[in-house]
């Protein structure tokens, strides 16, 4: 016996692109401004979406090497947009086509929205594509549907993330880097993107933990999240998560991390957080 | 006020399973044959506590192999596959892939993992990191099936686009028809049979229905390869995705490749419930 979800019509879950570019295979392009670390205009991905969707697929695509970009994802008429989803982070070394990585984030939206977006970069210049796959209602997302997303630790007047610096110790947990002083809404599931600064000067590996508390008290609540790169390969920044991670408002979050590189110059890492209410 | 979530008895729980000294992971030695299943490799001992989900990370192979990991729980030398022939596309030394598998596993569980590999004695790194219930559904889900990976091959379902540049190629049959319902889906999608990579994009369909008649259920999922790198971090798609047991599904592409060998890609599918 079949068995297609009650309360979803039609042929079940519905799945719709946004402003792919079938032309050329790609996405959305997504110019920031000509100035480095300063948002362009916001440029519109689809007029009205077609259903009530519990979430969407992010995939951006760079080909500006080296250069680091964030994108808003936002709502609303033309001149009234509002930000729905902060400071999307993509980065990538050494490519001249590449995807930093496909992630499926929660995010319920109306159907007849308008979405629209904007982006910068740390270049100033070029663009990102980026290509949007809206979900629609999902048991697996059921239980909470995503309201908002607020980013942490991102710095925008350098369009990067805060540093977190493993030490001149290897494989030694390093300081505490804080990424929010408090959360500003109770969250319940975590993504990070983390980037690597400096191209390492060998194959390298990172564990990074996540903790709360002050500083000085902090208590890890996620431990030894794993990435590693190839020393000079073509890197891209990378998603972890979502995760499940429920947390009450006005907690305080930081990072630390330990890696196989002492080398101060190669060692450290870049961390974004993004946090669900 | 603060929110600790009503009704979750396990608040905020996460633990790394797979951890190796020097800031490693457990190191998996495919089988002394080709294609062959090795020996299965403990991850954890005992799980900490009810987990809902599992990031699972792989590393660092010592080659470029294609390669199947299962991922397996019970007592050492009782181990039962968990999740299966989960397909990786390497490349020396880099990294991977991760992917999110929201499976219910319970507290005191042992952990295990095992590789093959389409050439002898291959090794890959992994690991996991688990969590407690968190936004996922109180009923948890329970199983995997794996669609389209050839384990005599160590290889996954080949999509050609065809030979025309930005216009979508034919079907390809994943499976003939699902054998349980499907809530969540993690596609394998490796834009790897070209022997030098070039710098080309895709955009993938999945369908359902009978063959002639297969109707676009996921649209224009995005995927590119770099000139002379590896499309490392794309491969696994991982989204909610409901398709009742007894579905035909299938996949078809386009690609700027128009390229015999560059513009083919491998599909693999994963449908949990």
């Amino acid at each position: 016996m079949g068995d297609w979800p009650v309360g979803i019509t039609d042929i079940g879950q519905q799945f719709a692109d946004v402003g792919t570019q079938t032309s050329d295979s790609s996405g959305n392009n997504i110019a920031p401004s000509g100035t480095a670390h300063q948002k362009g205009a916001w440029e519109q991905l689809i007029q009205s979406t077609p259903f009530d969707s519990a979430g969407l697929l992010w995939a951006p695509s760079l080909v500006q090497t080296g250069a680091r970009y964030s994108v808003d994802l936002g709502i609303g008429a033309a001149g009234s947009e509002k930000i729905l989803i902060p400071d999307l982070f993509a980065h990538v070394n050494n490519f001249s086509r590449g995807m930093p990585m496909r992630t499926f984030l929660p995010m319920s939206i109306p159907a007849a929205t308008r979405l629209a977006a904007r982006s910068q970069s740390s270049a100033g210049g070029n663009s990102i594509d980026a290509n949007l796959l809206l979900v629609s209602a999902a048991h697996l997302l059921a239980p909470f549907p995503a309201a908002r997303i607020d980013t942490y630790g991102f710095v925008a007047g350098s369009t990067a993330g805060t540093g977190v610096d493993p030490g001149g110790s290897v494989n030694t947990k390093g300081s505490w880097a804080q990424l929010a002083s408090g959360t500003t809404y109770p969250c319940q599931l975590a993504m990070l993107a983390v980037y690597f600064p400096t191209t390492p000067s060998s194959e390298s590996r990172w564990y990074l933990d996540l903790g709360i508390g002050a500083s000085g008290s902090e208590r890890v609540v996620v431990p030894n999240l794993f990435f590693g790169t190839a020393a000079t390969n073509a890197m891209r920044s990378q998603f972890i998560g979502p995760f499940p991670l429920t947390l009450p408002a006005g907690t305080r979050i930081a990072a630390r991390a330990q890696s196989t590189l002492s080398s101060a110059t190669y060692r450290k890492v870049n961390v974004i957080l993004y946090l669900w209410a | 006020m603060g929110s600790w979530a009503l009704g979750f008895d396990h608040g905020t729980k996460a633990e790394a399973a797979g951890l190796a000294g020097s800031t490693d992971l457990v190191a998996l030695s495919g089988g002394s044959a080709n294609n062959t299943k090795g020996a299965w490799t403990q991850l954890l001992a005992a799980t900490a506590f009810d987990a809902h989900a599992m990031l699972l990370v792989f590393n660092d192979p010592d080659a470029s192999f294609n390669g199947l990991v299962d991922i397996g729980i019970g007592a050492s030398g009782s181990e039962r596959v968990l999740l299966p022939d989960l397909y990786i596309r390497t490349e020396t030394n880099k990294f991977v892939g991760r992917l999110m598998v929201p499976v219910a596993i319970p507290a005191g569980t042992r952990l295990s993992a095992r590789l093959q590999a389409d050439s002898t004695v291959r090794v890959i790194d992994v690991g996991a990191t688990l969590f407690a219930r968190g936004f996922l559904p109180p009923y948890g889900l329970q199983r995997a099936d794996v669609y389209g990976v050839f384990v005599s091959s160590t290889s996954a379902t080949s999509v050609d686009p065809g030979g025309t540049g930005n216009t979508k190629g034919s079907w390809a049959q994943i499976v003939a028809s699902t054998s349980r319902p499907i809530r969540y889906l993690i596609a394998f999608i490796s834009p790897h049979d070209g022997a030098q990579l070039q710098d080309n994009g895709w955009l993938i369909d999945l369908g359902i229905g009978a063959s002639g008649q297969e109707k676009v259920l996921v649209p224009n999922i995005p995927s590119t390869s770099d000139n002379g790198d590896e499309p490392e971090h794309q491969q696994y798609l991982c989204l909610p995705c409901h398709i009742p047991a007894g579905t035909r599904i299938a996949c078809r592409a386009q690609s700027t490749s128009t390229d015999a060998s560059d513009r083919i890609i491998r599909v693999a599918l994963y449908g949990f419930g």
